[in-house]
């Protein structure tokens, strides 16, 4: 294996939308480790070698493309902060900082941290919007379709149950971040 | 925000340190500097506040640096009156609370 080669590495690995507070302590542990995110895609995260604990990583997603103006101008003002753009992914945008810098962190208050929390909520309710319509839809096709229950085909069993449980999936991811929305807005109560 | 009610800390900081023209990250290193390395301000907090305050018309930015992509803000009249309000809500905070606790505020000075 040449140099350049044992200093980098693939890591393929699944996070959901509801999951990126998970996503973003993995890297951090990955840091800890000494690997720093060098590049993400969709599954699959790029790994160059680094001091153990040397790298501060935070992720957000953002209010539309980061291609977009208003947000091309955030990741300046973050990167003018000390810190370094990592890549997107979507809406999620990831940044590192080396941990000698001092602290690292993207929202520094409960209101900040709720806002966030809300816009990931809400394309997460907007997808099990999707995927519910799309369970009924088919539903209506498989049942109501067909007339009676006897000609139900049977490989349509498996397509119907695989959209429930992405429906249940989905509801439960939502029903997560619907949680820790609340937990922010009561600790909001008493104080900033 | 109705008139009357209380700043964030972050707000309350931002706006103190923009006594004189700063970019995103002089802002940081100021509210913790004053706050004697208690305050730290996030980006995106922070981001989001100064566009909140900007609306508000309490900062503006000033002259941008053609070079830098770093915009610099500083404080308005209307944002130091209500800096002002602010830091007589906080006087007043200060004073019941010693009213109460005590005026020495140390570990015994309960009896005051």
């Amino acid at each position: 294996m040449s140099e350049a080669l044992k200093n980098r590495k693939t890591v393929w690995k699944t996070f959901w939308l509801w999951q990126y507070e998970e996503e973003e302590a993995w890297l951090n542990q990955m840091a800890a480790e000494g690997w720093v995110l060098e590049e993400v895609h969709f599954f699959r995260y790029g790994f160059t070698r680094c001091q153990p604990g040397e790298y501060i990583l935070r992720l957000e997603m953002m209010n539309g493309s980061p291609a977009m103006d208003e947000n091309q101008e955030y990741i300046w003002f973050v990167r003018g902060t000390g810190a370094e753009y990592v890549g997107k992914l979507k809406n999620w945008v990831y940044f590192r900082k080396k941990a000698a810098e001092g602290p690292f962190e993207l929202f520094s208050d409960l209101d900040s941290r709720l806002a966030h929390v809300e816009r990931v909520l809400c394309l997460a309710a907007v997808l099990f919007g999707a995927m519910a319509l799309n369970f009924l839809l088919y539903l209506n096709s498989v049942f109501i379709g067909r007339g009676s229950l006897e000609e139900l085909t049977f490989e349509a069993l498996p397509l119907l149950a695989l959209s429930a449980a992405m429906l249940f999936w989905i509801g439960r991811g939502c029903r997560k971040l619907w949680t820790l929305r609340k937990k922010l807005k009561e600790e909001r109560r008493l104080r900033e | 925000m109705s008139e009357t009610s209380a700043l964030t800390e972050a707000v309350f900081y931002i706006l103190l340190s923009l006594d004189q023209p700063r970019h995103g990250y002089g802002i940081m290193q100021e509210a913790a500097r004053m706050s004697g390395g208690r305050v730290h301000l996030a980006a995106g907090t922070l981001y989001g506040a100064l566009n909140t305050l900007s609306g508000k018309g309490w900062i503006e930015a000033a002259s941008v640096n053609a070079d830098s992509r770093q915009k610099k803000y500083c404080l308005t009249p209307a944002g130091r009156a209500a800096l002002r309000q602010e830091l007589t809500r906080l006087e007043e905070l200060v004073r019941n609370g010693r009213a109460v606790l005590g005026e020495t505020g140390n570990k015994e000075g309960e009896e005051e």
